[in-house]
């Protein structure tokens, strides 16, 4: 058991920061994404005496994170905050001139975008850019075809792009946790 | 960095840290998941165990039936005339605290099991429930008949039941053989019966959690808990099999039977069992439906459901009712024959014959009371074509009818 305390410390240090913020892509939430990354790594912990170390460390987390956040987005709790904070977005006005300033930064506009991706394109997005996966790591941990990783990369790709270029984020103000980044 | 993505990402991000103290409480909360697992598989383990230990308390012990059946009926007579003997003891003593210590310290139930012929034992171990019941709560004073023997014991006990009734309420009572299980289709499974559909229903929820987890499908998610629902209703629903457990039921079955086809307008109030016969596990119920009619039920004892279940049922106002059963109670017997004869009826003898042997068997009837009779086909009579035909006869010799 000490063993296993060892390495789930090793883990959290190695990768604690890097799946908060990866899961925060998905959950625009600090809070709920360090809850998340937590949930992570209790499973880490659960599964270490049948982890045979045929995948990395780093692929084993990441494949869990991903999991666990995709679980979060399908759960009811998940929703019921979608549509309180819907509901409050609509209450408020969505224009205002402190969000176009921002959105004036194109950095900040393909941020935006990006969590803006249906989940699908987001997590190739994800994976490939910002955890630097490989596209057969990436179709490893998504458990897809390498050929569907590229499609959709492909496609996500363009997707930004539109984006960027139609400039949709201002129609669709995205739903933020309570703290949220901007 | 040239990847425009990846850096736009990491400046964005860069504040997202997981936290020294979330790493302590995540620390924290694998090792006290880990105690949580073992405590919950104890308590899984605990219940099972528990669980078997009470399925096996309320099976009957075979020790104590053996013991009991074993017992002659004189011998049985003589402990029930003993217990009559110390419960008028605890009387004659104007229920003296002592007496009454002494009498419920002995227990009835191996006497309550003791069967003296369905009808006795029935009311007999109901009367020795009422004898406990006011030897522990003797607030009301009852007048007790002298009784010396067990027949006056078996004679009077029915009225003497009405009368403690009266005096303490039957309610705290149950009566040996009646139904005293909810009436839900759990209670009448037998024990692997209960595993098998339990393991069987484990596996269809853990099929349909586990879709449900892959596809995350709220019309599925629906799906599921209809199926739960149905399972849940399948051990509680009421049992489609309706069996009698006591002489008011097998009434009330027969007279259900007779209404069904002559209409729920029949007046059946003053219907009444005049016999009950038992051939085997065979329970044949006459019936005086009034205006001449009898009515004839035919029961068979179903053990896992505790009770008997209607066969057929056959009226009218003829001089014999005939049930026909390919079923031999005894040994030797290939086949028997079941008779009602009514009050008045002027046959005093049966007959079947073998109509290509001419060998026959006859049953003598002496009196002229209604009455239950079981005439069996013997083995060696039955032959290659089993054609026979039933003679009947009165008193006078005269044939009266051919069958």
């Amino acid at each position: 058991m000490e063993q296993h305390d060892e390495l789930l410390q090793q883990a959290m240090d190695a990768y604690g920061d890097y799946l908060v913020q990866l899961i925060y892509t998905y959950v625009h939430n600090w809070q709920t994404a360090e809850d998340l990354t937590q949930e992570t790594f209790i499973r880490y912990y659960r599964s270490l005496s049948k982890f045979r170390h045929e995948a990395s460390v780093k692929t084993y987390l990441y494949r869990i994170a991903i999991n666990v956040t995709h679980d979060y987005l399908m759960s009811w709790k998940y929703k019921k905050v979608i549509v309180s904070e819907l509901f409050q977005k609509w209450l408020k006005t969505a224009h205002t001139p402190e969000l176009e300033v921002l959105y004036k930064d194109e950095q900040q506009e393909l941020i935006y975008a990006i969590e803006n991706l249906p989940t699908k394109y987001k997590d190739v997005i994800v994976l490939f850019h910002f955890a630097e996966f490989s596209l057969e790591e990436s179709s490893e941990i998504l458990k897809i075809p390498v050929n569907t990783v590229k499609t959709r990369l492909r496609r996500a790709r363009q997707m930004l792009g539109q984006m960027l270029e139609e400039g949709e984020l201002y129609e669709r103000p995205h739903s933020k946790g309570n703290e949220g980044r901007l | 960095m040239k990847d425009p993505i990846q850096k736009a990402m990491k400046d964005a991000y860069k504040e997202g840290t997981f936290s020294q103290t979330k790493k302590i409480e995540t620390l924290q909360k694998v090792q006290r998941k880990q105690r949580t697992v073992w405590s919950f598989s104890l308590t899984v383990l605990t219940t099972c165990c528990v669980m078997l230990l009470l399925f096996f308390l309320v099976k009957d012990s075979p020790q104590i039936t053996q013991t009991v059946s074993s017992k002659s009926r004189a011998s049985i007579e003589h402990i029930y005339m003993e217990r009559w003997q110390q419960f008028s003891a605890v009387v004659a003593s104007d229920f003296e605290k002592q007496a009454r210590i002494q009498y419920l310290s002995t227990s009835d139930w191996s006497l309550q099991q003791a069967t003296l012929g369905e009808k006795d034992g029935r009311i007999l171990a109901e009367l020795l429930q009422h004898m406990t019941f006011i030897v522990g709560d003797a607030s009301t004073q009852v007048i007790f008949p002298e009784i010396t023997t067990f027949e006056q014991l078996t004679e009077q006990a029915p009225t003497l039941i009405k009368k403690l009734e009266k005096a303490y309420g039957a309610r705290n009572v149950s009566k040996l053989g009646e139904s005293q299980l909810p009436n839900m289709e759990i209670f009448y499974m037998d024990f692997w019966q209960i595993i098998g559909t339990l393991a069987l229903y484990s596996a269809i929820m853990y099929f349909l959690y586990s879709n449900w987890r892959k596809k995350r499908n709220y019309y599925f998610a629906a799906f599921q808990v209809v199926v739960l629902l149905f399972m849940l209703y399948s051990f509680v629903k009421p049992p489609l099999m309706v069996v009698a457990t006591d002489e008011e039921e097998l009434l009330e079955q027969s007279l259900n039977s007779y209404k069904d086809f002559m209409g729920e307008w029949t007046d059946v109030s003053e219907a009444e069992i005049v016999k009950i016969e038992k051939y085997g596990n065979q329970l044949v119920v006459l019936i005086d439906a009034g205006d001449g009619i009898c009515i004839l039920s035919n029961f068979f004892y179903i053990k896992e459901r505790r009770g008997y279940l209607r066969q057929s049922t056959i009226w009218g106002r003829d001089d014999v009712l005939k049930i026909p059963s390919s079923v031999a109670v005894y040994e030797g017997d290939s086949a028997g024959n079941i008779f009602a004869l009514p009050a008045n009826h002027n046959i005093e003898r049966i007959e079947i014959e073998n109509v290509v042997t001419k060998e026959t068997v006859s049953l003598n009837i002496s009196k002229n009371k209604e009455g239950v009779y079981y005439l069996a086909i013997p083995v060696n009579m039955q032959g290659d074509d089993g054609q026979f035909t039933i003679h009947y006869y009165d008193r006078q010799g005269n044939l009266l009818e051919d069958n």
